[in-house]
């Protein structure tokens, strides 16, 4: 889906003038919900509403990086040239998409946080501001 | 050409072994200089982009949790997006990483 860019983007000033910071969106789910609950028809209005919700912050222009998907494989690559299959696991738990979104400050990027639909599915939300 | 997610992690918790002042210092020019190198050979798909070490993590039904997820010992220090052909290409480009000095990991993902 191609959204328009927001004026942030284009005109890197206003970003500025705003004084907004950048702040990483990482959305992680647990392998076990993924593996068991989910039917069919309760992925298709997860993503309904998650598509919205995406789309809501692209067009207020709050979202600076386009949501991407990817692979549930991966490799881990440790020192000593050790590879193992991923995803990488935290306790069950493994990192699905990121965005990037624009807000003020901690406070105002968690508010915008809360209301991710990630939390439907038992996923959780990392955020952390760009230095 | 596709995309590729690399995520580096490393134990920021663990006193023992964490980095001296100095051993940083270098170990963080170690960094500069390998960006740069990707940057150089054209590799990266979006430019740097370095995240503070606080963070805050949001779950449903507990109230936010301060600084980066760190369910286990390691933690997200930072992430990059690539282009390569493939895995293999990927992993190859990831072989001389410097998060490998401090025992860290490069989580490798495929765009889609």
């Amino acid at each position: 889906m191609f959204y328009r860019q927001p004026l942030t983007f284009r005109f890197p000033y206003i970003k500025k003038i705003m004084s907004l910071n950048e702040f990483l969106f990482l959305f992680r789910r647990k392998t076990e919900a993924r593996d068991k609950t989910i039917t069919p028809e309760k992925l298709v209005s997860f993503n309904s509403r998650w598509n919205d919700w995406i789309k809501g912050l692209a067009i207020t222009g709050q979202l600076s990086a386009q949501l991407k998907h990817w692979d549930l494989h991966g490799k881990i690559l440790r020192s000593g040239n050790i590879v193992t299959p991923g995803p990488y696991l935290e306790n069950d738990d493994y990192i699905e998409s990121f965005i990037m979104v624009y807000a003020a400050d901690y406070q105002e990027a968690r508010e915008i946080a809360e209301s991710c639909p990630i939390f439907e599915l038992d996923g959780s939300v990392e955020v952390r501001m760009a230095i | 050409m596709k995309e590729f997610l690399f995520l580096f992690r490393r134990d920021y918790k663990t006193p023992e072994v964490q980095p001296t002042p100095e051993l940083l210092k270098q170990h963080l020019e170690h960094w500069q200089i390998w960006f740069e190198g990707l940057a150089a050979k054209g590799l990266l798909a979006r430019p740097i982009q370095r995240w503070d070490g606080q963070g805050k993590v949001l779950e449903r039904g507990k109230s936010p949790v301060n600084g980066p997820y760190a369910e286990i010992k390691e933690s997200i220090g930072g992430m990059i997006i690539i282009n390569a052909p493939d895995y293999e290409a990927a992993e190859k480009i990831a072989l001389d990483c410097p998060i490998f000095e401090l025992n860290g990991t490069v989580e490798i993902r495929m765009g889609l």
